[in-house]
Formats: structure tokens, C-alpha cells, sequence
């Protein structure tokens, strides 16, 4: 079966790399602008297909929150001691993803945060959500799926357009989501906030305030409690839940890069003071 | 406790009524997903109310002191139970054994209203 996984591998090993993670019942192809944007500014990145996810479509109702982590542990201690600086990062629950690592591992760069889905509360969450906790916990959760609808996550009427009809042909991304992966999506996030505080790793957050999927309320709780003394949180005011391909996506991309050279230059100073003493 | 106990049939009966036309006629079957989905809502607000009319079967069998409606709030705890450890693999068996749960709790509650 075609690997759905990107890797982007210089020649010469730079010093830095890039982890991503896609979004709930996504795939790499979500990132894949993003990351040879991110290959083209000299950063070596690796974006991997996380488990339940790019083959049949059963398989996304198997899956549990464990073979997620276990999944990008195992990426990130196999690719860490290769570079110098490593960043992990992610949309949607790839950023839950990010800051699961960075609580886990101290070793991390940086980490670079797109919509992070701490909460399903945006404004595009069907009214009758308050039965969610019902579906949650009984065998409903194996036969409710949360359909894909307007606005598909994009503000940009043209670049929806697009995206709906690659979702409704179910290539790169499933146009559906399961309301078991939610919930294991809703438990990995509790799990992640409760150990918020663990992290320490220079952090950009982007989030946009019109998140149909997932309010500002998560991006404000993760710059409110990690510990990092580098943080950055950027909110977009022309943009939904898929950040990446919106209309500030662009600016999305400059930011990105700007964090990633600042927190290398401070890495850098750190390794030239450390060898002075 | 008769007004009660009826409650609980009725929504008993509808849940599992609207349990085996969902499992015999959509799902599993090839009917849009969306349609599976809007149904699935449809029975979780069945599973609320026949939830809500266990549990108070089980209140009102503490307050007025009848103590064999006590066990009645098994049935408000199963579907719980059921969705914890199912999976999707074995999707089939936990669907009958929650099906089984239910015509259970319809047979023994129309058994106690009917016949004393």
C-alpha cells in the first residue's frame, strides 16, 4: 500500500528538524505545504500517518489513544538523536499530539501548536452535543459519526470548495468522525491538560478566534499553564479550524519560521555560553 | 411505584423496539452516514429517557422502602458497563448482549406490573 508518510531529508543533515502531526481522521497531505515550506527554509521534517489512520476506514474505530502516543514516542526517539535541535508540532489533535511529547520528553526544541483541540466546543458543534457524554460511555459510540458540513474548517469559500470535494471522495481525509475517536481524542486532551505544566519547551501557538471546531478557549489554556519561558500565542481573525490552508496561512508560515530561527539562535547562544563556562 | 414501573416499560420497549429496526434496517447496511448518524441520535435520546426511568424506579423503591425495585438500577448501569469494555471488533456480540439487557428489564418489569 502507498506510505502516506513525508519525509523531507536533506543531503547534508541540517541541525534542525521538524516533526508534525495531522488532525483527527486526516493524513500528512494536510501538512504537505506546510512542510516543504518549512523543507524549503532548511529544516529537514517528518510528518508521519498516525495509526488508524490512511487505511481501511474500520481501522479508525479500533484505534485508542495509546497507539497514538506510543506511535510519536517511538518517532521521536528514533529521529531525536540525529539533529541538534527538534521540533514537534501539529494541528488539531497533532498539537494534543506535540504537547503530549514535550510533557514526556525534555530533550524537545520546540513545539509549534495549530488549533490545538483541547475542548470540542466551536461554533460549528451540533447543539445536541450535551448527549455526548451518554455516547461517550455506551455502545452508541460505535454507531454515531459526526459528518463533515460547512464550512468544512475553511473561511476561504474558494479553498473549501476544494477541500470538500477531497473529503467527499475520502482520499486524503475521511469526511466523517467517528464518535469513538473522538472520544479517544477528548480523553488524550484531558490527559494532556492535566499534566500541562510539564512542559517547559519554547511553544507557538496559532489558533484562530472563529474555530468552528474548537474555541480559543483551548490555545488560552495551554499559553496560561505550560511552563515555558518562551511562549508565543498568535490568534487569527480571518480564519476557521484548518489554520493551514485559510486565508492567513501565509502569515501562519512566516510566524512559524520567525520561532523556529529565534528558538535556534537561542539554542545556539545557550551551546556557545555553556561551552565559555 | 405502578406509574413508575410502567415508565420504565414503555421506555424500555421503544429503546429496544428502536435498537432492533437501527440494527436490522440501517446498520451495517448501505444507507448514507449520515442517516446512521441521525438515527444513532435518535437512539441515545431513547437510551436518556429509559436511563432516567431506571433510575427512578430504584429512587422510588428506596423511598417508599420496596426493596425489590432496588436492583432495577442495573439496568440504568449496563449500557454504561456494555460501552466500556465493547469494541468494535466484537461490535455484533455487545450490540446483542445490550438487546438481551433490555428485553430483560421489558420482560421482568411487564411480568411485575401484570402479575402482581
Amino acid at each position: 500500500m502507498l506510505s502516506l508518510d513525508i519525509e523531507l531529508i536533506h543531503e547534508r543533515s541540517p541541525v534542525s528538524a521538524v516533526m508534525l502531526f495531522h488532525g483527527l481522521t486526516g493524513s500528512p497531505f494536510e501538512l504537505r505545504k506546510y512542510a516543504k515550506f518549512l523543507y524549503e527554509e532548511g529544516y529537514d521534517v517528518f510528518c508521519f500517518c498516525l495509526p488508524g489512520h490512511g487505511s481501511h476506514e474500520i481501522d479508525i474505530y479500533n484505534v485508542k489513544y495509546r497507539d497514538w502516543t506510543n506511535f510519536v514516542s517511538e518517532k521521536y526517539r528514533s529521529l531525536r538523536g540525529y539533529y541538534e535541535n527538534f521540533y514537534v508540532g501539529g494541528l488539531c489533535l497533532g498539537a494534543v499530539l506535540a504537547l503530549f511529547l514535550a510533557q514526556k520528553f525534555n530533550t524537545i526544541t520546540g513545539i509549534i501548536c495549530l488549533s490545538t483541540t483541547l475542548y470540542l466546543d466551536g461554533w460549528s458543534v451540533p447543539k445536541y452535543d450535551f448527549l455526548l457524554p451518554l455516547g461517550l460511555n455506551t455502545i452508541i459510540k460505535y454507531y454515531y459519526t459526526f459528518m463533515e458540513r460547512e464550512p468544512f474548517g475553511i473561511k476561504n469559500l474558494f479553498v473549501r470548495k476544494k477541500i470538500a470535494r477531497l473529503m467527499q471522495n475520502n482520499t486524503v481525509a475521511l469526511d466523517n468522525y467517528p464518535l469513538s475517536a473522538i472520544g479517544e481524542l477528548l480523553t488524550l486532551s484531558k490527559k494532556v491538560r492535566c499534566s500541562i505544566k510539564e512542559i517547559n519547551s519554547p511553544i507557538i501557538i496559532f489558533h484562530s478566534a472563529e474555530d468552528d471546531l474548537t474555541s480559543r478557549k483551548s490555545a488560552d489554556f495551554v499559553y496560561k499553564n505550560v511552563s515555558s519561558v518562551h511562549r508565543q500565542k498568535i490568534i487569527l481573525n480571518n480564519s476557521y479550524h484548518l489554520i493551514l490552508y485559510d486565508n492567513e496561512k501565509e502569515y501562519v508560515y512566516k510566524k512559524t519560521i520567525e520561532f523556529l530561527s529565534q528558538t535556534d539562535g537561542v539554542k545556539h547562544f545557550e551551546r556557545k555560553r555553556m561551552s565559555v563556562i | 411505584m405502578k406509574i413508575l414501573l410502567a415508565l420504565f416499560f414503555i421506555t424500555g420497549f421503544i429503546f429496544l423496539v428502536s435498537f432492533l429496526i437501527g440494527c436490522i434496517f440501517l446498520f451495517g447496511k448501505n444507507v448514507p452516514l449520515c442517516q446512521k448518524s441521525a438515527y444513532a441520535i435518535f437512539l441515545a435520546i431513547c437510551m436518556f429517557f429509559y436511563l432516567l426511568s431506571s433510575i427512578f424506579v430504584f429512587t422510588g423503591g428506596i423511598i417508599f422502602g420496596e426493596m425489590e425495585y432496588v436492583p432495577y438500577i442495573i439496568f440504568a448501569l449496563t449500557p454504561f458497563l456494555i460501552g466500556n469494555i465493547a469494541s468494535y471488533k466484537k461490535l455484533k456480540f455487545y450490540t446483542n448482549l445490550q438487546i438481551l439487557i433490555l428485553l430483560t428489564g421489558c420482560v421482568s418489569s411487564f411480568f411485575v406490573l401484570f402479575t402482581g
